[in-house]
């Protein structure tokens, strides 16, 4: 006797998704090219704060960020979201926000909300949060950058290591002039050849067929079990 | 003469199809791979599974995992306001709601949603399609103990999934609907007396198999309780090193875990030997489910490696295609072999 199996909900379900995913895809790209300028500038005559990345692997970003006169408010977080750089944050109340990734270098949300990206090592990295102090040296912030409020002219770094800043030092004036230069050379990201969405769309769409027409062939009910 | 098989093929070989349809749902967030297992799982649960039968209890975990992926998707909508597509911005000081509401944060609730779905399609097809007594007759003798109370453990949502419905079906036969949270009292309290009558007969059952009986004191070494104790200590601090990122003492220490459980098994002595009135056979059919299986497992473990983000896929900050490696869409979309297996098999 042949039984066909109809579970409406679940290939309704899947094919929505499928096309909800597509959808939100294919909406939302629009202006992915039209993104913003990662490293942001102010002018010389504006009150600006200076901002020093250091990667993993020891490659520098550079940021000068325009800061509020009077605003109190205005934290070492806003300093980074400022620069424009690509970033992730998640926010710990009134403990403030963590940053989890810069420009690609941590981890992702999830991640972040367990452990702030340390993995328990002793050598293991994770985002420090420096500012360069009148004796001329990175001094660690260890409130965090909520708790920090910025000031024009003053210096902050980031550093993706487990000791030690490892900045080098830097004088504002630096900090601008490697800035332009790193925003104008700034290189394009390469996308992936649309042949490859394509493949993997027609990929997707002949196994949605073959769910749509799979069904318990040549099978009598309750044999499984 | 084989014992009966779940859709005509081996429990080891569905519960590695199971592994490597949710291992791309374990290891990352890219919804290629995610689609990919997920339809190929559709259509294994479709062809194999059938409807009303062994599997009803699951499908209905199904549809709360798919109500409970949706939410998850709203929470995370609502509660965190990071990534660079803003849709509309409440104001910074209401409570959880304010800040930019992003479709950064709406993909990856959908996404972790989309990984809870796999999981549970793949959890429920396996279970629906295992054969538990063919289970616990592959288990290796001195685990039968542990077998047997897994099994009862594992049966445990769906039989009570069905005890609800059937009682459901029977207040209904009688005129009964429920209306209020108080109107679920008639319904929860024969559920509760089902539970509990069938939780003593099968105490009943099984300690008239001398399930659990204390072996002799000649038969057991003194050094085994110690010995698993410690080996289960080790296994902990294994786990604890995999989630710390320390592989290498992980392994190191799973590896000890491992020896010290299995001496310990070996000193407990007393073992009940079972005997088999029919053995299962492995065919053809087995052989080609566990090879998709191993290849899909293998090709997507080089991925994380050496394509990362062809499996890892993170919409914050910014919003950018996932990217795609066909090489493993092809390898997980080969997980619908068993549809063709079970067919020739049935």
């Amino acid at each position: 006797m042949t039984h066909a199996l109809v579970r409406p909900h679940v290939l309704r379900f899947s094919l929505l998704l499928l096309l909800v995913v597509a959808g939100v895809w294919s909406g939302v790209f629009a202006g992915t090219a039209e993104a913003e300028s990662p490293v942001a500038g102010t002018p010389a005559t504006e009150p600006r704060a200076g901002l020093v990345i250091r990667h993993g692997n020891d490659d520098l970003r550079f940021a000068v960020v325009a800061v509020p006169v009077g605003d109190d408010r205005f934290d070492g977080v806003d300093l980074l979201e400022g620069s424009g750089l690509a970033l992730v944050t998640t926010d710990f109340g009134a403990l403030g926000k963590a940053v989890c990734s810069i420009e690609g270098e941590g981890c992702g949300v999830g991640e972040c909300r367990k452990t702030v990206c340390q993995s328990g090592g002793e050598d293991a990295p994770f985002w420090k949060f420096f500012r360069w102090d009148s004796a001329g040296e990175w001094t660690v912030m260890v409130l965090g950058a909520s708790s920090v409020s910025v000031k024009p002219g003053e210096i902050y770094g980031w550093s993706w290591t487990a000791k030690g800043s490892k900045l080098p030092p830097v004088t504002l004036e630096m900090v601008a002039a490697e800035a332009s230069r790193q925003e104008s050379a700034a290189p394009d990201e390469p996308g992936q050849a649309w042949l490859n969405y394509a493949a993997a769309g027609a990929l997707l769409l002949g196994l949605a067929i073959f769910v749509k027409f799979s069904g318990v062939r040549g099978r009598k009910p309750g044999a499984a079990a | 003469m084989t014992a009966t098989r779940g859709a005509g093929l081996d429990p080891r070989a569905l519960v590695l199809w199971g592994a490597a349809v949710s291992l791309p749902a374990l290891v990352g967030r890219n919804p290629w791979p995610l689609l990919v297992a997920l339809l190929a799982g559709l259509a294994v649960r479709r062809s194999l599974v059938p409807a009303g039968a062994h599997g009803s209890g699951w499908g209905g975990l199904l549809k709360i995992a798919t109500v409970l992926a949706l939410l998850g998707a709203a929470f995370n909508l609502v509660t965190y306001h990071g990534g660079d597509r803003v849709m509309f911005a409440l104001p910074d000081g209401w409570w959880i709601v304010g800040g930019d509401w992003t479709v950064n944060a709406l993909v990856y609730g959908v996404l972790s949603g989309l990984a809870l779905v796999v999981l549970v399609v793949a959890a429920t097809t396996v279970s629906s399609l295992l054969d538990w007594a063919a289970v616990l007759r592959l288990m290796p003798d001195r685990l039968a103990t542990v077998a047997v109370a897994g099994s009862v453990a594992f049966t445990f949502l769906p039989q009570t999934v069905r005890a609800l419905r059937d009682i459901r079906e029977a207040q209904a036969a009688r005129g009964y609907a429920v209306r209020s949270a108080r109107g679920l009292v008639p319904l929860l309290v024969p559920l509760l007396s089902t539970g509990l009558d069938r939780a003593t007969t099968l105490a009943e059952a099984l300690e008239s198999r001398a399930f659990g009986a204390p072996v002799s004191r000649e038969a057991q070494r003194p050094w085994a309780g110690g010995v698993l104790t410690m080996a289960l200590a080790a296994g902990i601090v294994a786990a604890y090193m995999v989630a710390t990122g320390e592989p290498a003492r992980a392994a190191a220490i799973g590896i000890v875990a491992v020896g010290g459980s299995v001496a310990a098994l070996r000193g407990t002595g007393g073992v009940a030997h079972r005997t088999r009135y029919q053995r299962s056979a492995w065919t053809r059919g087995d052989t080609l489910v566990v090879a998709v299986a191993v290849v899909a497992m293998a090709v997507t473990v080089v991925t994380l490696s050496v394509d990362r983000a062809a499996l890892v896929f993170e919409p914050y900050p910014s919003l950018l295609l996932p990217r795609v490696n066909l090489g493993l869409l092809v390898a997980l979309a080969l997980l619908v072999v068993p549809t063709s297996v079970a067919e020739r098999a049935a």
